[in-house]
């Protein structure tokens, strides 16, 4: 094998300068990247709150369903209990009764009966 | 040779996706509905379940009737892996022995409402045993808290499918305004028929709530004293109806025996009637203060004129008619205090046969009182060209003819507003979201003028002082009213075993704000209104002035010179 000599580049004239393109370029980049990222946000930010907000109003809807239903078993319970003719045999087993016409007394706003 | 294989397979390929595309079109376009339509029947079924009914509500806010929100729970047969599991799981659940829930899920068909009406917590545990087979659609149920109290009023409730029907009653008549509107779900299942969700397309609406002029309060003491004096006196039945005689507002309407609405067939359907406005009976010597009234009218008694009723009895047209009053000449107004059948038998004869059956029909007997509930009795009054020679006597005791006690009770409030028939109001207003409609109020008509209503009143309150009624005084207030004890119609005659007690009156005079009529039916210990009907006429009352908070009223001024309604005859 015959190694024949090669003249290899050399990069030892070659100054390196900075590049000054690079700044605007990077900043127009940045500031459409912004752009894009604002526009995205103003758009998406309120729909994922949009959705968020559905999804809680649901959610609401559902409980209030639940609450109004149980307020309505409630209010039945609660007109069983204070059936007039209920409390009437409860009053008189506790030894109670409806006065006599003869016993009432009708107050005037003055004091006089 | 290669080319022309290519040429035959490419052909082939391209017919093929010719039919395909054909196919497409066929099935996409030209077949489009039908298909549409096989997709939707297999994926989707339509579910209807009726809005929640509106609520029964007394005038004082007690709750008579209102819906409850329950589930129905179906179950997929098909979908269930173990049924006989199932069964005995679901069973405790529900209540129900689990062979019957296994014959259920037995019986056949794919779709099965294993309960209904069955609450959320039941619904839920039962789902948890089968989420794929199980479905919980909503349903409601009608509750009455207040049990049997006017149960004859409000009504019950029957079921078809999901939806729940008014059968009696209020709940009847007012049935459309209480239903609402139904809501419409969607029922989506997937490719092996499983249902993935139940989804909500319309939502109902739920019924007007109805708002009676009833008082809760009033009605139950109404009740307690008829089913106390039904006891006591071994009656087949009773009713009491209290109004107020200003604007027609039915304040108690109470019917016994009743029933509780929420198991109404285990009662008998003759309980079902709501009997102070459904029965007629005969009225007895209540219409005697209005046949007064038309004598009066028609100038045919003199001043200060007195009857002899000394006979104790009177002969009409061959018969004898019966009077149980002590012997003496009375005045109009002792034959109304006292009752004298002979007396009110000598009034009547002087009346014109059409003028008299003018004047019953003008305090609204033979027709319906308009108030708004199901198969109201109209009761009877005869024709004038279908009178015998007995039957101006016979009607002017309150016999051959038949009133309801809500069409007695409108002639009475006639006489205590003044002379003016009300029309009677048991629903206030329907109200559901905004929407109000008012139930309007207004009169009849004037059947006598102011003077003659006076002159009427004081007769009864007399009745009441020392005339027949005064087991109807209530301590503190003045009274006013008449006794009537009817002997029955029974096979085209009257008996002595079959009578009606009846007491007409109202309170407290001079203005008085409620009228008050009691009809006890059939009584067996004693028959006698004097001592049936006016007692209870009297408890009721006491219970009227107090809830409605009467005050007393100063005694009745004693007119100077008063002269007596009576004269002895030695």
């Amino acid at each position: 094998m015959i190694e024949l000599p090669i003249e290899r580049p050399s990069n030892q004239f070659l100054v390196r300068e900075r590049d000054h393109r690079w700044l605007p370029a990077l900043a127009a980049t940045l500031m459409l990247a912004m752009l894009l990222g604002s526009l995205l946000f103003l758009v998406g930010w309120p729909r994922l709150q949009a959705t968020s907000i559905h999804y809680d109003l649901i959610r609401l809807r559902a409980q209030v369903e639940e609450l109004e239903r149980q307020h309505r078993e409630l209010e039945v319970t609660v007109e069983r209990a204070r059936s007039p003719e209920l409390l009437a045999r409860r009053a008189q087993r506790l030894g109670l009764q409806p006065p006599d016409p003869s016993q009432l007394r009708v107050v005037l706003p003055g004091g006089g009966s | 040779m290669n080319r022309r294989r290519l040429v035959v397979v490419a052909g082939l390929l391209a017919a093929a996706e010719l039919v395909l595309g054909l196919r497409v079109v066929q099935v996409m376009v030209l077949d489009h509905d039908r298909f549409d339509r096989l997709a939707r029947r297999q994926q989707q079924r339509g579910l209807t379940v009726p809005g929640l009914r509106g609520e029964i509500r007394s005038a004082d806010g007690y709750v008579l009737a209102a819906s409850v929100e329950r589930v129905a729970i179906e179950v997929d047969t098909q979908l269930l892996s173990y049924p006989d599991l199932f069964a005995r799981a679901a069973a405790p659940i529900v209540g129900l022995k689990p062979a019957a829930v296994s014959r259920r899920l037995r019986g056949g068909r794919r779709s099965v409402w294993l309960v209904q009406r069955a609450t959320r917590e039941v619904g839920l545990a039962v789902h948890r045993l089968a989420p794929g087979a199980v479905v919980l659609v909503p349903d409601s149920e009608r509750v009455y808290p207040l049990h049997g109290l006017a149960a004859p009023v409000v009504g019950f409730t029957g079921r078809e499918a999901l939806r729940t029907v008014g059968r009696a009653g209020l709940e009847h008549f007012y049935d459309a305004l209480l239903s609402g509107e139904p809501s419409r779900y969607l029922a989506v299942r997937d490719a092996v028929q499983r249902q993935i969700r139940l989804q909500r397309v319309r939502s109902g609406r739920a019924g007007f709530d109805l708002e009676l002029t009833l008082n809760a309060c009033l009605q139950a003491a109404c009740e307690r004293q008829l089913r106390a004096t039904v006891k006591e006196f071994g009656a087949r039945s009773a009713s009491a109806v209290v109004l107020d005689p200003n604007d027609g507002r039915v304040l108690a309407l109470a019917s016994v025996p009743g029933f509780d609405p929420g198991a109404a067939g285990r009662t008998s359907p003759k309980n079902w009637r709501l009997r102070p406005a459904q029965d007629a009976y005969e009225p007895g010597s209540t219409v005697k203060p209005l046949v007064a009234a038309a004598a009066l009218a028609a100038g045919v008694l003199r001043s200060g004129e007195r009857f002899e009723c000394r006979g104790r009895g009177i002969t009409v047209a061959g018969h004898w008619i019966r009077d149980h009053v002590e012997p003496a000449e009375y005045t109009l107004d002792g034959v109304i205090a006292h009752s004298s059948n002979a007396g009110m038998v000598m009034i009547a004869s002087r009346l014109q046969p059409r003028f008299f059956a003018r004047t019953l029909s003008a305090f609204g007997f033979g027709e319906r009182t308009g108030i708004g509930f199901p198969a109201e009795a109209d009761g009877l009054v005869p024709p004038v060209d279908r009178w015998s020679q007995l039957s101006e006597a016979s009607l002017a005791l309150g016999q051959e003819l038949t009133v309801s006690p809500l069409q007695l009770a409108l002639a009475y409030a006639s006489i205590a507003n003044g002379g003016w028939l009300p029309r009677p109001k048991l629903v206030l207003r329907a109200t559901g979201g905004r929407e109000t409609s008012a139930m309007e109020a207004n009169w009849r008509r004037r059947v006598m003028d102011e003077k003659l209503a006076a002159r009427i009143r004081g007769m009864l309150e007399l009745v009441v002082r020392e005339g027949t009624g005064q087991e109807a005084a209530v301590p503190g207030y003045r009274v006013a009213g008449k006794t009537g004890t009817a002997q029955r119609a029974r096979d085209g005659g009257f008996d002595h075993s079959h009578y009606v007690s009846w007491f007409a009156g109202f309170l407290p005079l001079p203005h008085p704000r409620a009228v008050i009529v009691v009809a006890v039916v059939e009584p067996k210990k004693d028959y006698w209104a004097s001592s049936v009907a006016a007692p209870c006429f009297r408890r009721i009352a006491a219970a009227t002035v107090r809830l409605l908070k009467l005050p007393p009223q100063p005694p009745a001024p004693q007119a100077r010179g008063a002269v007596s309604t009576r004269e002895k005859i030695s």
